[in-house]
C-alpha cells in the first residue's frame, strides 16, 4: 500500500522532533538555564549553534528541553478533550432526548466564542501561569469540537444494519457502543486529533509568545519567541529558530490530518 | 423571513451564555481581585471605593443581574488604568482593528480565490501541487513568526517598510500580510475543491460545449457558483482574525483592540479585560449570524430545510 507523501513527511517531522524533545537531555550541548552574560547574543555558529539569547543561554539546548513542555501540553491536552468530547458526544448521539438538545445548545455556544479570546483571558485571570493551569484553560472548549463529530456519526451510525442487529439481539447499549460503535469513530476522531494538535502548539505557543503562558523559568518555543521579539535588531537568531520549530511540527500535524484523512476517508 | 427570525432567536441564548462567561471571569481570579487589581500599596478606603464600583461587595446574584442590565445598556464600567468608560476606549480601537481586518481579508480574497481557481483548473499538474504545498505550509505559518520575520526583513534588514504603529499608509502592509497569510491558505483550499465540485456539473460541460471562452466557462460559471461555499468559511476566517489580531497588532503596536486587550491584561485591568472579550465576543457572534442569513439567501435548500 502506498501512503500519501504528506503522511510521510508529517511523521517524518513528528517523529523527529518527538526523538530530540525526549534524547533532550542527552543531546542537549548545554545547559538551558545557566546563564552566561559574558556570552549575550552570540550569533549562531560552531560551539552554539543557533547562537545565544539576552542572558547568554544556548538556544538549541533551550529549544530541545522547550520541545518537551510544548509537546507534553498538546499531547495531554488532545487526550483529555478527545476523551471527553467522546464521552459526551456518544450519549448525545446514541441517548439523544432532552440531554442531547441541552448538550448541542452548548457546543453551539462554545463554537459561538472566538476560542482564543477566551482562553486567553482565563489564562490572564488565573494569574499563576502553570503547566495545569494552561492545560485546564485548553481543556475547557477544546473537547466541543470532538463531542459534535461524534454525535454526528453515531446519527449516521445508529442507522447502519450492524448496530439494528446489535440493538434486535438486546445486547446492553453500553456494549453495542464500546464493541459496535467507537471501532467505526477511530478514524474522523484521529484525523480531528491531529489538526487539533496543531492548532493547540500554535495556542500554547500564542500565550507564551504574550508572556501567559507557562513560568518564564520553563522556556516554551512560544516564550523564546516572545523573548527574542525585543532584540529583533542585534539578534534576529533568537526569533528565527524558535519559530521554525514551531512551524515544522504544526505542518507535521497538518500534513498527518491531510495524509490520514486521504487514507482513511478516499471519498473526501 | 422566517428563517430570519429563527436564526435570530437562536442568538439570544449564546448571546446570554457569552455576557454569562465573561461575567464569571472576575469571579475566577483566585484570593481577592481588588488586591490583585491594586496591589500592596493603596489606602482602605481606595480598595473599599474600588470594591463598591465594582459592586463587589453585594450577594454575587445580585452583582449578575447588575452586570446582565449594565451590558444591555453597553455600560462595561470603568477603565482602572485610565478612568475612562470601558466601552469608550473599545470604540477608539475599533477603527484601526476594521483597517487592519478588512486589509488582511480583501488580501486574501485577492490571493486566495485565484490561486484557489487555478488549482482546480490544473488538477494533478505541478502546479496544482505547488499550490497545495504552499497552502499547507500558510496554514501552519502562524503571525506569532511571520510577523517578527517580515519586521526583520522589511523594516530592519532591507528598511523599505514601517514597522506599523498605524502612522502611514504603508505601515498597515506589513501587519495585514502577516494576519492574512492562513486566511490565503485556507480560502485557497476552499476554492479548490469547492471549484472541483461544479466542474462536475452539466451547466459546466454545457458552457464547454457551446465553445465559450475559457475565462467565462470558469470565472463567469464556475466561479459564481463556487464562491457560495467559500462565503461560509468567512464567519470561520473572522473568529481567526479577530483572534490574531491580538498577536499581529501585539507584534506590530498596533493600535487596535487586541493591543487593547494585550495592555488591559499587562495592567490587571480587569474591567478593560471583560469589555474586550465581551465585545469582540458579541462582534464574532454578529459575524457569524450575517454569514448565516448570506448563506440562506444564496442557497435557499438550506432556509428552507433547516
Amino acid at each position: 500500500m502506498k501512503f500519501p507523501w504528506q503522511l510521510r513527511i508529517g511523521l517524518f517531522l513528528i517523529g523527529s522532533i518527538l526523538l530530540l524533545a525526549i534524547a533532550a537531555p542527552l543531546i542537549a550541548p548545554f545547559d538551558p538555564t545557566a546563564i552566561q552574560l559574558e556570552n549575550r547574543f552570540q550569533p549562531p555558529g560552531s560551539t552554539n549553534w543557533f547562537g545565544t539569547d539576552q542572558n547568554g543561554v544556548d538556544v538549541l539546548s533551550q529549544i530541545l528541553y522547550g520541545a518537551q513542555v510544548s509537546l507534553a501540553i498538546a499531547l495531554s491536552v488532545v487526550s483529555i478533550t478527545l476523551f471527553v468530547g467522546l464521552l459526551l458526544g456518544s450519549v448525545a448521539g446514541f441517548g439523544g432526548g432532552l440531554y442531547d438538545q441541552l448538550l448541542m445548545r452548548f457546543v453551539d455556544m462554545i463554537f459561538g466564542f472566538p476560542g482564543f479570546l477566551l482562553i486567553l483571558a482565563i489564562v490572564a485571570v488565573l494569574q499563576e501561569a502553570s503547566v495545569p493551569n494552561m492545560i485546564f484553560a485548553l481543556c475547557l472548549t477544546g473537547w466541543a469540537s470532538y463531542a459534535r463529530l461524534v454525535r454526528g456519526e453515531i446519527l449516521h451510525l445508529k442507522e447502519k444494519e450492524h448496530v439494528l442487529n446489535a440493538l434486535a439481539l438486546g445486547l446492553p447499549k453500553w456494549r453495542i457502543l464500546v464493541f459496535h460503535i467507537w471501532p467505526n469513530l477511530i478514524g474522523p476522531l484521529v484525523i480531528q486529533a491531529s489538526f487539533g494538535l496543531a492548532v493547540t502548539i500554535i495556542t500554547e505557543s500564542s500565550l507564551s509568545f504574550l508572556g501567559l503562558g507557562v513560568s518564564p523559568k520553563t522556556p516554551t518555543w512560544g516564550s523564546l519567541l516572545g523573548a527574542g521579539r525585543q532584540y529583533l535588531i542585534e539578534a534576529p537568531h533568537l526569533s528565527f529558530f524558535p519559530g521554525l520549530f514551531i512551524v515544522l511540527l504544526v505542518l507535521g500535524f497538518n500534513l498527518l490530518g491531510d495524509g490520514l484523512r486521504e487514507t482513511l476517508d478516499p471519498k473526501k | 423571513m422566517t428563517y430570519f427570525f429563527r436564526r435570530l432567536t437562536s442568538l439570544i441564548p449564546v448571546m446570554f451564555g457569552v455576557v454569562t462567561i465573561t461575567f464569571f471571569l472576575i469571579h475566577m481570579i483566585p484570593g481577592d481581585p481588588v488586591d490583585i487589581m491594586l496591589g500592596d500599596y493603596t489606602s482602605q478606603a481606595d480598595r473599599a471605593a474600588l470594591r463598591k464600583e465594582l459592586g463587589l461587595d453585594q450577594p454575587l446574584f445580585a452583582q449578575y443581574k447588575n452586570y446582565l442590565w449594565r451590558s444591555l445598556h453597553l455600560d462595561f464600567g470603568r477603565s482602572l488604568q485610565s478612568q475612562k468608560p470601558v466601552f469608550k476606549e473599545i470604540l477608539d480601537r475599533v477603527p484601526a482593528t476594521f483597517e487592519l481586518g478588512l486589509a488582511a481579508l480583501l488580501l486574501a480574497a485577492f490571493v486566495g480565490i485565484p490561486l484557489g481557481v487555478a488549482a482546480a483548473i490544473k488538477k494533478n499538474t505541478w502546479l496544482d501541487q505547488l499550490i497545495l504545498v504552499i497552502g499547507s505550509l500558510g496554514l501552519s505559518f502562524p503571525s506569532l513568526w511571520s510577523g517578527p520575520l517580515l519586521i526583520w526583513l522589511f523594516a530592519i534588514e532591507l528598511d523599505w517598510l514601517p514597522i506599523g504603529e498605524r502612522e502611514s499608509w504603508d505601515s498597515l502592509i506589513l501587519p495585514s500580510v502577516s494576519l492574512s497569510i492562513g486566511l490565503i491558505a485556507l480560502l485557497m483550499r476552499m476554492t479548490r475543491s469547492s471549484m472541483l465540485d461544479v466542474m462536475k456539473e452539466d451547466y459546466m460541460s454545457v458552457a464547454r460545449a457551446k465553445g465559450l471562452p475559457a475565462y467565462k466557462i470558469y470565472f463567469l460559471h464556475g466561479l459564481t457558483n463556487a464562491i457560495i461555499p467559500v462565503l461560509t468559511l468567512l464567519g470561520l476566517m473572522l473568529g481567526a482574525l479577530l483572534t490574531g489580531t491580538v498577536i499581529v497588532e501585539t507584534i506590530f503596536d498596533w493600535p487596535g483592540i487586541g493591543l487593547l486587550l494585550y495592555q488591559s491584561i499587562q495592567n490587571r485591568d480587569y474591567p478593560l479585560v471583560q469589555g474586550c472579550v465581551l465585545f469582540v465576543s458579541v462582534i464574532y457572534l454578529f459575524a457569524n449570524f450575517f454569514t448565516d442569513l448570506a448563506y440562506g439567501y444564496f442557497n435557499p435548500k438550506i432556509r428552507l430545510e433547516s
